[in-house]
């Protein structure tokens, strides 16, 4: 487990870590910011649902560029991609 | 007028294996299938992977371990050697045999062309059953005949057959049914915008086709994969349907054409605006719409959502069920639920088998099962298993009036994949 990063990044993390187990992906008990969003089922067509949740969510806009897998892989890096962008719209 | 001893109701993956393994068995069988070719949902609605077949590895180390022998391992390997992608994938913690949907049905009529004992008959409905199972009415294109039979498959998906003859069937409520979807080819795609982080980029390009309202949300719902042929990508798109109803000829003409529609729009869309796309086009659409769920039977045994939690164990097990529940009550992609420690589950002979009826049995999406349960076993894997079952059991039952899952399992093992 990374170390306990400060309370404001960490509750960008619970929401998404929320909002991906309501909205999207059937995750496992243990689901939590580190986890593999692959092996909790993500997949190109539910990367596109999650593209507009949280666009729409926090506006942003993520570029092409950054839509790799690794940027995707776990919600800890998708929280990160976040707030570059918002920190890049601002 | 014509006698058999197994009538198979449709021509899918399980119908397939239900009537080659009954007639493997010497039993004098007739397949009807109401469209021209052999493999249902796995051919003429384009799907083109099989799950199913292996078992969830343990570990990513392990190699793909086959769930089921018999049957199903033998129509595998046949469907390798036609050539396409070849042999199983990993993706995340499944391992998937990739297929084509042509190769399916091509391997399908080489299978039952070698198999004494059955005769199959494309463009032919089931119009009648009498409620004892004993005689049917068939039809093709207008001209109907009627046989009699000592046994019953129904393969049909929905359980026509079962309903037909005053059977009992169940369904999910509309709202939680799994939802359709429409699956077309395109040609000129090029291979390499299909790779890796390439369909995360197509999936960039759509979410801002659908947000700038340039696609109809419904575009939210496709996933892309190469063919493993040329430059030909299949394109799946999950189908939001309200008020859907599987069994009504009014919403599925509105889902044919919708999935039509969407299919010209993003095809559109990505000639236009996506690299790698600029000389594509639609080269072909399904036959039919892809339906995941409808009616299942009433059976003797219905395998509940605990069981594939669980991996429960039977005494009367006919196969295993290993892929996990894959939901998709909503068109926002799957819901993968895996169960405890990977566990198959076993699925019974009497899950096959109508609860009313001695000489009716049930294979592929419509066995007996919850809801939640034939989220797994209504994959292609395990309906070529449950399919071969319930064909060797209808065998067994016209040729000396019993059947039981010692047997059928003693059966499967002569089998060489
Ligand atoms: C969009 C979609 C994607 C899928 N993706 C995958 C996947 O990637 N991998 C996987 O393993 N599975 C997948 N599945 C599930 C799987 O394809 C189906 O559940 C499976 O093929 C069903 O097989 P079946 O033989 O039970 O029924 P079907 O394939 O539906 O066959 C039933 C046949 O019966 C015929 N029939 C019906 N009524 C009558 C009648 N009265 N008289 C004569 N004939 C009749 C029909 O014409 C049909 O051909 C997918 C399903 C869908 C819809």
């Amino acid at each position: 487990m990374a170390s306990q990063p400060n309370s404001a990044f960490e509750s960008l993390e619970h929401q998404l870590v929320s909002l991906i187990s309501e909205r999207l992906l059937e995750t496992r008990p243990d689901f939590n910011a580190d986890s593999n969003l692959y092996d909790n089922g993500l997949d190109s067509m539910a990367i596109m649902q999650l593209l507009v949740l949280v666009e729409e969510k926090y506006r942003v806009a993520i570029p092409e560029g950054d839509l790799t897998r690794q940027n995707f892989s776990t919600t800890r890096h998708l929280a990160e991609l976040i707030r570059e962008s918002s920190a890049r719209a601002a | 007028m014509h006698v058999f001893d197994v009538l198979v109701v449709g021509g899918g993956s399980a119908g397939l294996a239900a009537a080659v393994s009954a007639a493997r068995l010497g039993a004098r069988t007739l397949l009807i299938e109401r469209g021209g070719s052999l493999g249902g949902t796995a051919s003429a609605a384009l799907v083109h992977s099989i799950c199913g077949l292996y078992r969830l590895p343990d570990s990513p180390e392990n190699p793909p371990v086959l769930a089921n022998t018999g049957f199903a391992a033998e129509f595998a390997s046949r469907l390798t050697a036609l050539g396409g992608p070849a042999g199983p994938i990993r993706m995340g913690r499944v391992d998937v045999l990739l297929q084509h949907p042509t190769a399916f049905a091509r391997a399908a009529d080489a299978v039952v062309k070698e198999t004494p004992n059955l005769e199959i008959r494309f463009h032919t409905e089931l119009l009648q059953v009498s409620s004892d199972f004993l005689n049917a009415t068939i039809s093709c294109r207008g001209r109907t005949e009627s046989l009699s039979t000592r046994t019953v498959v129904d393969a049909s998906g929905d359980a026509a057959a079962t309903v037909l003859g005053g059977g009992e069937s169940e369904m999910a409520p509309s709202e939680r049914l799994q939802r359709p979807a429409f699956i077309f080819a395109m040609h000129g795609v090029e291979p390499a915008v299909l790779q890796d982080d390439g369909r995360l980029k197509i999936a960039r390009r759509i979410a801002t086709g659908v947000q700038s309202q340039v696609l109809p949300k419904g575009a939210l719902g496709a996933a892309f994969r190469w063919s493993g042929r040329g430059t030909e990508a299949f394109v799946t798109i999950d189908l939001d349907a309200p008020d859907y109803d599987p069994l009504d000829a009014h919403c599925l003409t509105r889902l044919e054409m919708l999935g039509r529609e969407l299919a010209g729009c993003v095809a559109d869309f990505l000639q236009r605006e996506v690299t790698g796309f600029s000389q594509s086009f639609i080269s072909a659409l399904p036959s039919r719409i892809g339906v995941r769920e409808s009616r299942r039977i009433v059976g003797k045994y219905r395998l509940e959502t605990h069981d594939l939690e669980t991996g429960a164990q039977f005494d009367d097990a006919i196969a295993l069920a290993t892929w996990p529940m894959e939901l998709r009550e909503t068109n926002r992609g799957p819901r993968l639920r895996y169960p405890d420690n990977n566990r198959p589950c076993e699925i019974p002979l009497r899950a096959l088998r109508a609860r009313d009826h001695g000489n009716l049995f049930a294979a592929g999406r419509c066995i007996a099962s919850s809801h939640e349960a034939q989220a797994s076993t209504r994959v292609i894997g395990t309906c070529l298993a449950t399919g071969e079952a319930a064909g060797m059991g209808a065998a067994l039952f016209a040729l000396n009036g019993e059947c039981d899952a010692a047997a059928i399992r003693a059966h499967r093992e002569k089998i060489k994949a």
